[in-house]
């Protein structure tokens, strides 16, 4: 009696008990499928894998295999950029969007949400085959350009390479930049516009001094959103990228699976965290530069 | 010679046009907007005059009718290429920039040196004594500092005409009354005309060299303060401005001076003639409160008994039941010690001159 009373009072009286029983089904799931996994991770990339038996004791021979070996870092470096394009061309094509249903869409604004979102109810692998009907040897763009008499042979270049990655990745990953640059676009109140045209600014003028900078936090959210899942996809550059366009996480993948060494594997997917991590500090480190010097 | 700043010809603007949502904001507005001089645009909410503000400033088109500016068609002018600046209902400062760089937002593409836009900067914010926090964010301020940058702000770049959209409605009662000795002293300095808006009548009055009362999307009256509270054309300008007793009644006799006139269903008021009234027209007399005054039960033709008081401080409005089902409103102050001089149904006495009451007609 007194015991089930006096835990309820414990409950009761303490503000961090009743914090961590409300955190607690995240707090579980989360130290179950992040925590433990990266730190197996991390551990394992300690190991040493000599044919099919692994060996669990602690060792540095993966990472100088990483250093050692260019192909590690030369791809690391790559996927980095390749990452890097993405980020870029999927601001570039997602502002526009977001200003278009911030500022041009009067009516029926959730409506135009959803339809952005609509590509995302099919599989991301249904997505990226589609590209690759839209740009291969025989797909849409070459059949459509043959027809209408503009080229005799189908075009090569399109597909197998670094810019059908970027193209499909950018695709793919479009909502995730266009909702948040929305939300910031949204939130700008609209008296500041009719204020800059007030005093004397033009439309670009206005947006350049007033619209772009109030909607940086969206865009910065987007560019983090997209970059920092697109280093590590292994989906578009198998089935779009070719031999040139091959990224990092094919690399991990390949340790994973027929190279069948998880230690090297494990030590590459760890150095390519660390990276992105190093990445992304230093550009959020520039951005309060750039906000101090604005000062 | 007075020069018109603008000059309102006409104008119309209905919204939504064509859709069952139209609605008319303005109706046919004409007037003139002096230069050098504190207009106010004034009457409840929703009665166009921010509408009209608006028009002025570019952000909206007139359906029909045109606006001059200093004898320029300015229809076809973007609001960036209009001499006039807005300051704005919530002031609208730019949250990423300091106050001295929204001072200067306006003076930067005007393509002058460095050291000019901060000297004209620093003037403005002196102008508005905010010199010390040109530094500071806009979130960093108080409200009242908000709308002195805000005022700096629109004032930088020195408009022909500055546009005020209820600047002071944001702010408390105390600041908002030394925000409008400022206003005015401001206008006075610059010599800028002034285009405020508002909906609050003891602000108008205050400030303005003329007011222009609107209701309904139509001008009701255009006039100098004292013309307005004193000679109001119709009853809505007269009970929209200041407290006022009406009484409904029939013209019984008319002579050079006054009109006689039967209220209720046998008390008989004189009022000042004010012309073209004939025996038998349906009229409505008012009378200000502070026309009429109160003292003991005397000698007075008219007396009257305390139905109601309500104590304000400096004075009290006593509502008087004068019979016949006729009450008036009038004011007294309190006694030296304090107390007020009548109570509830005291009976009293109630003087005023005739020449107070007035004619509106119906």
């Amino acid at each position: 009696m007194t015991s089930s009373g006096g835990l309820r009072g414990y409950f009761v009286r303490s503000e961090n008990a009743r914090g961590f029983s409300l955190l607690a089904p995240t707090l579980i799931l989360l130290v179950l499928m992040m925590v433990i996994p990266i730190i197996m991770l991390v551990a394992r990339s300690f190991w040493t894998q000599s044919g099919m038996i692994e060996t669990a004791d602690f060792s540095l021979v993966n990472y100088q295999m990483f250093f050692e070996k260019k192909i590690y870092l030369y791809v690391l470096g790559k996927s980095l950029l390749i990452s890097g394009s993405v980020t870029f061309a999927t601001l570039i094509l997602a502002y526009p969007a977001a200003y278009f249903v911030a500022f041009r869409v009067k009516k029926n604004k959730l409506i135009w949400l959803i339809l952005i979102t609509v590509p995302f109810w099919t599989s991301y692998l249904l997505r990226v085959f589609a590209w690759k009907l839209m740009l291969g040897y025989n797909g849409v763009v070459n059949s459509g350009l043959i027809g209408i008499g503009i080229i005799d042979e189908p075009l090569g270049f399109l597909l197998h390479n670094v810019n059908a990655v970027v193209l499909t990745l950018a695709h793919a990953w479009a909502a995730f930049a266009i909702l948040p640059i929305y939300v910031s676009l949204e939130k700008i109140d609209k008296s500041l516009l009719e204020a800059a045209a007030d005093l004397g600014e033009g439309p670009i003028r206005s947006f350049l001094r007033v619209t772009l900078p109030l909607s940086m936090p969206g865009v910065i959210a987007a560019s983090l959103l997209v970059f920092i899942p697109t280093v590590g996809d292994y989906v578009t550059p198998k089935l779009v990228g070719g031999s040139s366009g091959i990224m990092i996480g094919n690399l991990v993948t390949n340790m994973f699976g027929r190279g069948n060494n998880w230690p090297m594997g494990s030590a590459i997917a760890v150095m390519m965290m660390i990276s992105i991590t190093l990445v992304v500090c230093i550009y959020l480190w520039l951005i309060s530069q750039v906000k101090k010097r604005s000062n | 010679m007075t020069t018109v700043a603008i000059d309102i010809r006409g104008v119309s603007k209905v919204y939504n046009p064509g859709s069952n949502q139209a609605v008319q904001a303005l109706d046919t507005v004409s007037l003139t907007i002096n230069d050098n001089e504190f207009f106010t645009l004034l009457g409840p909410s929703g009665c166009g005059k921010t509408t009209l503000l608006r028009l002025i400033a570019g952000f909206e088109q007139v359906t029909g009718g045109e606006i001059m500016l200093f004898d320029e068609e300015i229809e076809n002018l973007e609001p960036s290429q209009r001499p006039v600046n807005t300051v704005f209902q919530h002031y609208a400062l730019f949250p990423h920039m300091t106050v001295a760089q929204n001072v200067a937002f306006g003076l930067e593409r005007l393509k002058k040196p460095q050291a000019e836009i901060d000297a004209t900067v620093e003037r403005v914010l002196s102008l508005v004594k905010m010199k010390e926090l040109g530094d500071r964010r806009p979130n960093q301020l108080s409200g009242g500092q908000q709308q002195r940058v805000a005022l700096a702000r629109a004032l930088a770049p020195s408009p022909k005409v500055l546009l005020l959209d209820e600047p002071l409605s944001a702010l408390d009662l105390k600041l908002r009354q030394n925000m409008r000795e400022e206003l005015k002293q401001l206008q006075r300095e610059t010599g800028i005309t002034f285009v405020f808006v508002t909906h609050d009548q003891e602000e108008a009055l205050a400030m303005s060299d003329r007011i222009a009362v609107m209701s309904n999307g139509e001008v009701q009256q255009i006039g100098a303060p004292t013309d307005i509270y004193e000679h109001p054309v119709n009853r809505f300008v007269a009970d929209f401005i200041g407290d006022t007793n009406f009484l409904d009644g029939e013209i019984t006799s008319v002579n050079d001076d006054l009109v006689t006139c039967r209220v209720g269903s046998e008390s008989l008021f004189e009022a000042a003639n004010s012309g073209n009234h004939s025996v038998g027209d349906q009229v409505t007399l008012f009378l200000r409160p502070e026309k009429i005054t109160l003292s003991a039960a005397g000698d007075a033709s008219r007396q009257g008994r305390v139905a109601n008081i309500v104590y304000l401080g400096n004075q009290a409005a006593y509502t008087v039941d004068m019979g016949d089902g006729i009450e008036l409103t009038a004011q007294a102050r309190p006694r030296e010690d304090g107390n007020l001089p009548f109570a509830t149904n005291d009976t009293i006495s109630v003087d005023y001159s005739a020449r107070a009451l007035r004619v509106l007609a119906k």
